[in-house]
């Protein structure tokens, strides 16, 4: 009953935050509402008893991917209705796009009904064993070949960002410590005699 | 004192003593936290002031002990100033947003054997998840304030800290690996057996580099170039005044505070002895000594906390190039580096967790 409750509070809350992602005028409110989305969606995560993937959710996409996203949409300043006045034009894509979505989660309401009835035990399962050691045995032994090529694409997406956005400067005013720290006062520095007092 | 509660309320359903006796948890660590903050901000305009050769607050109260109570009156009955053309909501949201994650992340840390108040199984991605919470405070006021100052301060403030929690998250990896849990009671109890069995023998590396990110995690000197005052007059927080900028001050504090205690717990032993494991001690009448206690943990998290305002009294404050190369192509590279030493002794059942 409890349960029940809570859920369906965290639900509404996820569903007027991501409805606030596309209806708030300033972008800077639709990104908060989309930080305020993925809390709730941790939270029901939660609720399933999945701390490892809630947790992981909240740390990589609000504590990462939400901060540059507020953080280029504060440099840049962008007025949203400038931007929506093409709204219009993708709107056939966008309903398109919105019904296979929620055929496909139909679909999958379907198919969990009578094939996936598997998926009550291992929600049951995790009560007794730790979800993230369960995780990272499953990960690092059945999968280890996805979970290794997946690395490698994430690697090579920071190599390539990396290289694209890298512009070699000329003329560029340095400071490099290692000559800092082995500068020699002899080199810098000549002691000269001078002669004091009157001759 | 929880059998007192539940004979004391034994008319009530035992999930309702639970809750109270949750609630009654969280109320006496917020106390406390906060009474470590009054102290604290004595404590380090005191210590501040002998370092530079001063007295420090002197005039309230014997010794001046309370000048941070003084303080506090007088920010509390500060005018409220909200500028015109700030945005209000995120205004006075801000402060709080960066006030809630430092008190959260109270909930999982082990005082004793006995007292914690959710032990959680993700306890450490929880502390992590929380942290990296606190920045939107600092990147909202900055830009709800509508104010030039503020947003350069409060733009600094995003870039060191997501910067530095790679770090912080690399370090928690190796204690994790040490530790073998992500509960940080079970990663206390890997520590048990003296001084020599603590993890900060075989993760210094980490030790160094996790109290270094925290220092910058929670914009402190050297690295408080988000509220630099020689260049952006104080930062994110310039246009707060009143109760908003005593919110964010006891916040700093709070998770100064934080990364105290969690350094103590995963590198120090956390609530174990300084002599434990002596067995000359263990023996003889001071072996109330070797005895784990809350009093060993609180003593740790002071250290640190002198340590934070020892680094304040002594350094300059650092350039933001220099900020970011230290913690990009110094920090991470290290502990990088360490995991990767720290597998090899791990195979090679070098160090106090070959016994897992």
């Amino acid at each position: 009953m409890l349960l029940e409750v809570i859920f369906y509070a965290f639900a509404s809350v996820l569903i007027c935050a991501s409805l606030g992602v596309i209806l708030f005028k300033n972008p800077v409110y639709s990104a908060v509402s989309l930080i305020l989305a993925f809390i709730t969606t941790g939270l029901l995560w939660l609720l399933l008893e999945a701390e490892f993937l809630a947790i992981v959710l909240v740390l990589v996409y609000v504590g990462a991917v939400m901060v540059l996203f507020l953080f280029v949409i504060m440099m840049l300043n962008i007025h949203a209705e400038e931007e929506r006045s093409g709204f219009t034009n993708i709107a056939p894509i966008a309903i398109f796009l919105g019904l296979v979505v929620a055929a496909e989660l139909i679909a999958l309401y379907w198919i969990q009904s009578d094939q996936f009835s598997g998926l009550e035990s291992i929600s049951n399962s995790a009560l007794s064993v730790d979800n993230t050691l369960l995780l990272g045995t499953e990960l690092f032994t059945k999968y280890i070949l996805s979970f290794e090529i997946a690395g490698f694409i994430l690697l090579l997406a920071i190599i390539v960002s990396i290289s694209l956005t890298l512009r070699a400067r000329k003329n560029v005013k340095k400071q490099v410590a290692r000559d800092q720290i082995s500068a020699d006062p002899k080199q810098r520095l000549r002691m000269v005699d001078i002669k004091r007092g009157l001759d | 004192m929880k059998d007192f509660l539940i004979s004391f309320l034994s008319f009530l359903d035992p999930q309702w003593i639970n809750l109270i006796w949750s609630l009654l948890q969280i109320a006496i660590v917020t106390i406390c936290l906060i009474l470590t903050v009054v102290f604290l901000v004595y404590f380090e305009r005191k210590v501040i002031g002998y370092m530079h050769a001063r007295v420090g607050p002197n005039r309230v109260g014997p010794k001046g002990t309370l000048q941070s109570i003084a303080d506090t009156i007088k920010l509390l009955l500060k005018e409220v100033i909200i500028p015109d053309k700030a945005d209000r909501f995120f205004f006075l949201l801000s402060p709080l947003l960066l006030l809630i994650p430092a008190l959260a992340a109270w909930a999982v840390i082990p005082f004793s054997p006995e007292f914690i108040i959710a032990d959680i199984n993700a306890g450490l991605l929880y502390l992590l998840a929380l942290t990296s919470f606190g920045v939107y405070g600092v990147i909202l006021a900055g830009w709800a304030s509508n104010s030039k100052y503020a947003f350069l301060g409060s733009m600094r403030a995003a870039a060191q800290m997501v910067a530095y929690e790679i770090a912080m998250g690399f370090a928690l990896v190796g204690v994790l690996m040490a530790g073998g849990s992500l509960k940080l009671g079970e990663i206390v109890a890997a520590q048990t057996g003296g001084v020599l069995s603590w993890f900060w023998i075989p993760l210094f590396p980490l030790f160094i580099v996790y109290f270094i990110s925290g220092i910058a995690e929670t914009n402190r000197h050297p690295f408080d170039l988000a509220e630099g005052e020689a260049e952006i007059v104080a930062g994110f927080h310039v246009e707060y005044s009143g109760i908003g900028f005593a919110i964010f001050f006891l916040a700093e504090y709070i998770n100064m505070a934080l990364i105290s205690v969690l350094t103590s717990i995963m590198f120090l032993g956390g609530w174990e002895s300084f002599f434990a494991g002596i067995p000359f001690l263990e023996s003889s009448v001071f072996s109330f000594l070797t005895e784990p206690s809350i009093f060993w943990l609180l003593l740790k998290t002071l250290f640190f906390l002198f340590v934070f305002i020892w680094l304040r009294a002594s350094f300059p404050r650092y350039r933001y190039d220099q900020l970011m190369s230290l913690g990009w192509k110094v920090l991470i590279p290290i502990t990088i580096l360490w995991i990767g030493v720290e597998c090899i002794m791990y195979v090679m059942q070098i160090g106090p967790w070959s016994v897992t």
